[in-house]
């Protein structure tokens, strides 16, 4: 399916990147040769029990290798060691890390899964990234390769991170087997590799003029007389060997560097549009270039200038492409002259004026390219016949305008498939596999084609016959009748490493049982029967309760399932109707359904979840136990739209009209994108609002409209709409996808004949899995329905039931922020998971955060005792001791008590902590309740401490139970809330707001307001 | 002859049996009110239905933090309310893309309801390109709190009326290590007054950016001196504002009539020694208004009743009540001439503030054009950019959107 395809395209590139610059290692250096114990005393095992030692048992370079005896007990084994320093300069500017390990013969379990994960622990600790390498092991001494991601190549010059490799095992069922027995690392090294692209992003510059790897590149250079200095560099390279430290003198406004540019440079040069600088900026660097200006000047006859521009890239520290257009007087040079450039380099301040660089920075390549070409001049390259078409297209009433797109967009996948096997293309591009997905779309099709009278019956029926005879007589690669989400498009076989797909699987079938209902009592309709019994859906449960995503042989089943609600819906009716493998319809309540207000929804608003079921599937006038999944899609489609058009003045793409953000080709790739944020960057995908055709059939009329009345042809072709397109980024795919291509022709025939679900309905099987699964006619206007709607308001609120016990304890705790005392106890936490809702607030990135708490409550005569264990990596504290107001700004907690459902009318206590004001001191106050204002003042009796931890911090706190208006007794439940507020804001200004996070152990919205979203806390 | 009678009959009987099924299934209106007001609303609901004894009314609260999303999620799937409480800023977001009912054509019928009634500055947030999508439920303004004792031992008799006297008055006030008063860096609302004061505006009659001119220029070239002579302090984040005004050190502040209540709780101690003023006129003595409007959903199908209950509440009495009920000031002037508001001294220097009270341009884009005003005024309260150059930046800013 669609989320796979990013992986299975990433697969595809590493495979070409994985020749090592340095493959033979002959000259390699190593930033752990892993040869004395006094080396191996920097590393640890992370909590993981492993035992590492040096031992001379095996070794692959130097004199030894290190011994890894895994616990037994841990799922994972690793090792971890500090970059830092040596290691860190080693680090830097490559692309890969690579370890040597021997995996002995004879292992029971042996590793055959990897990941490096790294943190920053320069201040703290905050995880950076992590990646799994590909792996393929064998007995004996292997190669492991981390492709850093662009996180990890990021890291700061001077910071200090710490590396985890971590080994394991990982069965057939995708469980993790602990390791036993011991193997061998010897030798970590960082690599570049070739061909993996530059670490400054972006497409790699085809023609590097100036390389930086060899000094005489830069011969005849200069400085334009400002003092500045050149110098090779290996430590920090961008492309090639080596880079060029540019060293300021420290007094000139504008550092320098000319270059000639005559002969072979010049002729690559005329005619370009744009040249590129590699700029690496230190991020220790007081003042880096702000500004970056490329002159020229023509030697010819005496010097004369010719023209300068300035790049308008935005730079940050680290890696740089630094781009700048050229106009026509820079590029269109005479073949025979001799010019000169300038590259000028300075810092900018707030108010203009340029100040002296006086840091080195380091520039590693000038290139050239024939640019991105502006808005206006990509319409002027629009082929003068797809100006016509679109114009024509204009001018036609809906019905032939659909007509057109129509069958425009068909013939992407009658063309676009190898008529030997039925085989359809995943996309347009050079190379790419058939998605067995646009196959299940492309037989769908046909009937469509045969109908409108594009194809010839025959010709249609002999193109179904073609493609089901490949899949029934083995011309696909899978296994229990599913089978590889990609395959090569002339064999069949399996592409790259990608899995047996059961999402893939159910889109081609519900093609295969569409064409075979059409052309019904043929060999069609026994080919598509015959592929539908095959597929064992029971075997895809993987003894679970929801289907899993698929499966591979490396691993075997995916961990993945189709457990909550999305496009797999499809795949349950078809396994609940196989007549064969059937799957138990119950199965189709394990799927986790979120309502959003009045609707059922994926929460990354990823438009296409909710067209593809709707696809095959008529949900109209029937709803099951949920939903009636045909208004359920509306509405989702109409929430895209609103997202879109209340944010279409800060995106210019998108508009009252134009809109659908859902997973396709953006500026920086495929991203499945959705209508949330950050999951979105002003690109949209045409085919999102057109196959919402049937659910807001004027809003997507509106659209197409739109569409090409603004973009026209940078967003039409020989195939209909492209892929994606985005405004501000000035960016238009020039490519076609099967499956968006497919969705839009479906969903449009749908509306105007009910084709497909015509076709598909009528299978026998189809109409049964509906009944089984509980769908009944229903012409309701809701999306959900009420029953769900009550049952879902209970799943919502269940935050809001918890219950917390305090014991009641005979010695009084000792308030000094030492929790000892409390050891033993029931703690109640409060994790990542559990974000308070609300606007400015962002959940708690768990992949880079470390933020809970466990608190904890007793009781005794005279007090109510509550403590919290705050995990936390970094604690902000800026409030001064004299600010009481608004502790929520920054690092605190908060318990929130409502005595009156124990009957009390002393009102209701929200108790806001600060752990450390800037004097170090623990700070509390009331806060928006009944008696508001610092403990001291309005509940003496109120003690409260604070203490740094390892993980964080505690707080510890004892509260008079008569400020409650509450005696110690057995039995007394009175309402109680725990919230914490967070920053990690290292540069956070005294008494700013710094918060980022808010987690709660009731995490409603507005939980702070309304005390009936509070748990209850009972006194035992 | 004969069967005229009979037709009479069954007109009776037909008359008869629609009396008696609007008496038995009445219209049922849902209605929502944000925040606080949800919580307060009902007392008005009840006189509404007792007034109307057709339709029934069934208050749905929505926290503020959670509505715009539910009035998105409404709109996408058909289960909005028939009115709703909107703040003004909302307006022109959601009445640009056809979520409200346009009201003309009701209040061109209605015996009640004319603009007139209204303070301008409260009506203009109801229009949007000149289409009304609401009407005014209630408003807030903001008017000047300063210490009377304070400004007197400097040797002022009454609150600054002039820019010039402001300043006067908050250089004499910040001798002695405190501050003159106490101003945002970040704060539109704030700011915003100032420009008006001046006669400036953020765009010109057709929508091209005006805040180059310079009426616009020099208002911020005396807001960010403020900041730049140390008169208010740059950075006052975390402050509590009521003990700074009761210390002395941020004698002077710009706010709404919440704060009388709250000042009287939380620093009793300087009662008697603090009031509040009109703003200070450059040209004009114009402040913010902002508040809620009433608004009937496009997709409500009770728009008659949906537009009897925003009739209803609308009326000077009726807001009247609700300022009894909520504390909510009435957009209706009449309204003000009740003892309870016009006998109060503060709150006639409210109202006296409300007939020089604007909003701001009511244009869809205005999100962006705020977070544009904030960060270009910050920069120049900072010193970071000259009056005139945080005006062009913010001219450019607001060209870049579209």
């Amino acid at each position: 399916m669609r989320r796979f395809v990013v992986l299975a395209l990433a697969v595809v590139f590493t495979f070409s990147c994985y020749c090592l610059v340095n493959a033979t290692g002959m000259d390699r250096s190593y930033l752990f040769s892993m040869d004395t114990a006094e080396e191996a005393r920097k590393f640890d095992n992370d909590n993981t029990g492993a035992k590492i030692e040096v031992s001379r048992e095996v070794v692959r370079q130097g004199s030894g290798a290190f011994k890894i005896t895994p616990s037994g007990k841990s799922p994972e084994t690793k090792i971890a060691v500090d970059i830092v320093g040596d290691a860190l300069a080693a680090w830097i500017g490559n692309d890969a890390l690579a370890i040597h390990v021997f995996i002995p013969e004879k292992m029971k379990a042996a590793p055959n899964s990897f990941f490096l994960g790294m943190a920053d622990v320069s201040d703290g600790w905050a995880w950076v990234d992590g990646v799994f390498p590909r792996v393929d092991v064998k007995p004996g001494w292997n190669d492991i390769v981390y492709t850093l991601s662009g996180a990890m190549k990021n890291v700061k010059e001077g910071g200090h991170y710490k590396i985890y490799l971590s080994f394991f095992a990982v069965d057939e069922s995708n469980a993790k087997v602990p390791l036993a027995e011991p193997f061998f690392v010897d030798g970590i090294w960082a690599e570049k590799l070739d061909g993996a692209g530059s670490a400054a992003s972006g497409a790699p510059v085809g023609n590097w003029l100036w390389a930086m790897d060899d000094e005489g590149e830069l011969a005849g250079h200069d400085n334009d007389n400002t003092g500045a200095k050149f110098q090779p560099e290996s430590g920090v390279v961008c492309q090639g060997s080596r880079s060029v430290a540019v060293i300021p003198d420290g007094k000139a406004v504008e550092t320098k560097l000319a270059l000639d540019l005559v002969g072979q440079r010049l002729e690559a040069w005329i005619g370009q549009r744009e040249v590129t600088l590699n700029v690496y900026l230190p991020p220790a660097n007081k003042l880096n270039p702000t500004m970056f200006f490329l002159g020229l000047a023509d030697l010819a006859d005496g010097w004369a200038w010719v023209g300068g521009v300035f790049a308008t890239s935005e730079v940050k520290p680290g890696w740089n492409q630094v781009k700048y257009a050229l106009p026509d007087e820079m590029s269109n040079l005479k073949p025979s002259g001799s010019y000169k450039i300038y590259l000028a380099w300075a810092h900018v301040d707030e108010s203009g004026r340029k100040l002296p660089l006086r840091e080195k920075f380091f520039i590693d390549g000038i290139g050239v390219a024939s640019a991105s070409l502006s808005r206006e001049e990509l319409i002027r390259q629009i082929p003068e016949h797809v100006k016509v078409e679109v114009a024509g297209l204009l001018e036609m009433d809906d019905e032939d305008l659909l007509n057109m797109l129509e069958r425009k967009t068909f013939d992407y996948l009658w063309l676009e498939a190898n008529p030997a096997n039925g085989l359809i293309r995943d996309r347009t591009m050079k190379g790419s596999p058939c998605s067995i997905a646009a196959v299940g779309f492309g037989l769908s099709a046909i009937p469509v084609a045969v109908e409108r009278g594009w194809i010839g019956r025959d010709e249609g029926y002999a193109r179904a016959l073609v493609t089901l005879k490949t899949f029934a007589g083995g011309g696909v690669e899978g296994q229990r009748g599913f089978y590889y989400h990609f395959v090569d498009m002339a064999e069949g076989r399996r592409f790259g490493d990608s899995e047996i797909s059961s999402i893939d699987t159910a889109l081609f079938l519900a093609g295969a049982l569409t064409a075979g209902q059409y052309f019904s009592a043929t060999d069609v309709e026994a080919l598509a029967d015959k592929l539908f019994a095959e597929a064992d859906w029971q075997w895809m449960m993987n003894d679970g309760d929801t289907l899993s995503m698929g499966w591979k042989p490396e691993v075997g089943f995916l961990s993945a399932r189709w457990n909550s609600f999305n496009e797999g819906l499809l795949a349950y009716v078809l396994a609940v109707g196989s007549p064969t493998h059937p799957i138990p319809p119950s199965v189709w309540d394990s799927i986790f359904r979120p309502v959003n207000e009045n609707y059922i929804c994926l929460p990354q608003e990823t438009l296409f979840v909710y067209q593809y079921p709707a696809a095959w599937i008529d949900f109209r006038n029937k709803e099951d136990h949920y939903a009636n999944y045909f208004n359920n899609a509306a509405t989702a489609a109409r929430v895209n739209r609103l997202f879109a058009v209340l944010r279409r003045f800060n995106y210019s793409t998108y508009d009252m009209d134009i809109w659908g953000i859902s997973a396709c080709d953006g500026p920086a790739g495929y991203k499945p994108y959705g209508a949330s944020e950050n999951n979105h960057d002003g690109t949209v995908a045409p085919y999102a609002s057109i196959a919402s055709m049937p659910f807001t059939p004027g809003l997507s009329i509106a659209a197409i409209r739109a569409m090409l009345e603004r973009e026209g042809g940078l967003v039409w072709g020989r195939y209909g709409f492209v892929s994606g397109f985005n405004a501000d980024a000035n960016w238009y795919s020039d490519q076609y996808v099967g499956i968006d291509q497919g969705i839009i022709l479906l969903m449009l025939e749908n509306h105007r004949s009910e084709l497909i679900w015509k076709q598909f309905m009528a299978h026998p099987a189809i109409a049964d899995a509906m009944a089984k699964i509980g769908f009944v006619a229903s012409d309701a206007e809701y999306a959900v329905t009420p029953a769900y709607l009550e049952e879902w308001e209970r799943i919502r609120l269940a935050p809001a039931e918890k219950s917390a016990i305090a014991l009641r304890v005979a010695v009084p705790v000792v308030v000094d922020g030492d929790l000892a005392e409390w050891r033993g106890l029931t703690g109640y936490l409060v994790d990542e998971d559990m974000n308070v809702p609300a606007g400015g607030i962002e959940k708690v990135d768990k992949r880079k955060q470390v933020l809970n708490s466990t608190f904890y409550v007793q009781y005794d005569d005279n007090y109510l005792y509550v403590a919290a264990n705050v995990a936390d990596e970094y604690i902000v504290t800026n409030i001064r001791p004299d600010d009481k107001a608004g502790f929520y700004r920054t690092d605190s907690v908060e318990f929130y008590i409502d005595p009156s459902r124990a009957g009390s009318v002393a009102g209701i206590m929200k108790l806001a902590v600060l752990p450390f004001d800037t004097e170090g001191g623990v700070q509390a106050v009331r806060h928006e309740d009944s008696k508001p204002g610092p403990v001291a003042v309005t509940n003496p009796g109120i003690r409260v401490a604070s203490a740094r931890t390892e993980r964080g911090y505690a707080i510890e706190m004892a509260i008079p139970l008569a400020d409650l208006g509450l005696a110690a007794r057995a039995g007394v439940k009175l309402g109680f809330g725990h919230t914490v507020h967070n920053s990690n804001d290292r540069e956070a200004k005294i008494g700013q707001y710094v918060r980022t996070n808010v987690i709660s152990w009731n995490n409603l919205p507005e939980v702070w307001a309304n005390p009936d979203l509070w748990g209850e806390l009972v006194l035992d | 002859m004969r069967r005229l009678p009979l037709t009479l009959v069954c007109a009776a009987l037909l008359v008869g049996i629609m009396a008696s099924s609007i008496a038995a299934a009445p219209t049922r209106l849902t209605v929502w009110a944000m925040g606080a007001e949800a919580q307060k609303i009902g007392e008005m609901t009840a006189r509404f239905e007792k007034a109307n004894p057709g339709i029934r009314v069934t208050v749905q609260a929505i926290p503020w933090g959670a509505a715009h999303d539910k009035i998105i999620t409404a709109v996408a799937g058909g289960t909005g309310p028939d009115v709703a409480q909107m703040g003004t800023t909302w307006m022109a977001e959601f009445g640009s893309i056809g979520v409200f009912e346009e009201l003309s054509r009701y209040i061109s019928k209605s015996k009640s309801v004319e603009k007139g009634q209204f303070f301008p500055g409260s009506w203009g947030t109801c229009v949007v390109a000149g289409k009304v999508y609401g009407i005014s439920w209630y408003v807030d303004t903001r008017a000047l709190f300063y210490r009377t004792d304070l400004l007197a031992a400097k040797g002022f008799k009454q609150a600054p009326r002039t820019w010039d006297e402001l300043r006067a008055a908050a250089a004499a006030l910040a001798v002695g290590g405190g501050f003159g008063m106490a101003l945002s860096t970040n704060n539109y609302q704030e700011f915003m007054p100032f420009v008006w004061q001046n006669g400036g505006r953020i765009l010109d009659e057709i929508g091209r950016p005006a805040v180059t001119e310079p009426q616009f220029v020099e208002a911020l070239d005396f807001y960010a001196k403020l900041f730049h002579d140390k008169l208010a302090p740059i950075d006052s984040g975390g402050t509590d504002l009521f003990q700074e005004f009761a210390k002395g050190t941020m004698p002077m502040y710009f706010s709404g009539p919440w704060m009388i209540n709250m000042t009287n709780e939380q620093v009793p101690e300087i009662a008697g020694k603090w009031s509040v003023a009109v703003c200070p006129a450059k040209k004009t003595r114009t402040s913010f208004v902002g508040g809620c409007n009433l608004v009937v959903f496009r997709d409500s199908k009770n728009k008659d009743a949906a537009w009897r209950f925003v009739e209803f509440m609308s009326d000077a009495g009726n807001q009247l009540a609700w300022f009894g009920v909520s504390g909510c000031l009435p957009a209706a002037k009449a309204a003000w001439d009740a003892p309870e508001l016009a006998g109060n001294p503060m709150m006639a220097v409210f109202r006296e503030q409300l007939d020089d009270a604007q909003a701001p341009e009511n244009v869809p884009q205005w999100a962006q054009i705020e977070a544009a005003i904030q960060r270009r005024v910050q920069e120049a309260c900072y010193g970071k950019k000259t009056a005139a150059e945080a005006a062009r930046a913010l001219e450019a800013d607001i060209k870049a959107i579209r």
